[in-house]
């Protein structure tokens, strides 16, 4: 009896212990992992065309979900309209340029005008993180090719 | 041994359990918070309401219970809960589902007084999103609101 309650002691213990462990830092996608996985799509776009390199985005368990990693495919003619995105799928067929996050930042308004101009560049904001769950800062680099876009952010 | 261990268990539990529940306020208890600041309006007027709201060590933080306030452009007029967010526009503001609450919010509020909305957001004693219903009641230019969390995550990915 002794020796169950002990063992249902330890067993509370490390189970109290890991749900309020923070999540392990190699769970993070680095800023450079987030240019790297960006540039990959677009190259995958660049050569096998649409319908493949959204399939693959849209795959969650596929290669453009990467830990707190992912890509996401905006139309920036159609006001941002969402075309593919492995999390959050919820937002695919939105438009996404009108978005402001939580501290009523328009960070797509602002990423939407750079990628009209640019075609390229960074944009930061606060955003739910998949694997933590909780709203964090994020800093986030797209890509075009012509009005097709091609977002991943890193949580800081 | 054994009575010392049994008490251990007893108290793990009972922290696992408060921390759960007792941390969660209740949807009639959100809207007697929101008739509280309603009440403070009319009687003090706005602006030095908003100041009183936008306390968070005050009287209109209760556990996970927070009022905001936001006028009918959607800007952030007071809150308890984070009063560093009074005079920002929500306006645009998305949850994940890229629901844009306040502009729902507003539009709500213009058909009928009181009311609930729902949307995610993170839990302010945990960090965790989770779902949320805010009960809401408008008065004059402004709509006052207090939210319960629910316990389950309902975090689709």
């Amino acid at each position: 009896m002794k020796k169950i309650l002990l063992g249902l002691l330890i067993v509370a213990f490390i189970a109290t212990g890991l749900a309020y462990a923070q999540q392990p830092k190699q769970l993070k996608g680095s800023k450079d992992e987030a240019v790297e996985m960006v540039k990959k799509a677009v190259a995958m776009y660049k050569k096998e065309g649409r319908d493949k390199t959204f399939a693959a985005i849209n795959d969650p368990k596929g290669e453009f979900q990467y830990m707190d990693l992912y890509i996401w495919v905006i139309d920036v003619d159609a006001n941002g309209l969402c075309l593919a995105r492995p999390v959050f799928r919820q937002l695919i067929g939105q438009e996404l340029c009108p978005f402001a996050d939580s501290e009523g930042k328009p960070f797509m308004q602002e990423a939407c005008e750079t990628a009209r101009k640019k075609g390229m560049g960074w944009v930061d904001y606060y955003w739910a993180n998949p694997v933590t769950k909780r709203n964090e800062s994020k800093s986030t680099y797209f890509e075009c090719v012509k009005n097709i876009c091609f977002f991943c952010g890193y949580y800081k | 041994m054994r009575k010392f261990t049994i008490a251990m268990l007893v108290v793990v539990f009972l922290v696992g359990s408060v921390h759960a529940a007792g941390m969660r306020g209740t949807a009639p208890e959100a809207i007697k918070m929101v008739e509280k600041a309603v009440a403070l309006i009319v009687s003090e007027g706005g602006d030095k309401a908003f100041k009183e709201i936008s306390n968070s060590k005050g009287p209109f933080v209760d556990r996970d219970l927070y009022v905001f306030v936001v006028d009918l452009k959607g800007v952030v007029r007071a809150h308890s809960g984070d009063p560093s967010m009074v005079g920002k526009n929500m306006l645009d503001t998305r949850d994940m589902d890229g629901k844009a609450f306040v502009r729902d919010l507003i539009r709500q509020a213009r058909v009928k007084d009181t009311g609930w909305i729902d949307y995610k957001w993170p839990h302010p004693i945990t960090g965790q999103i989770e779902s949320q219903s805010r009960y809401y009641h408008k008065i004059g230019d402004f709509i006052v609101t207090c939210g319960i969390y629910y316990l389950q995550a309902d975090f689709e990915t």
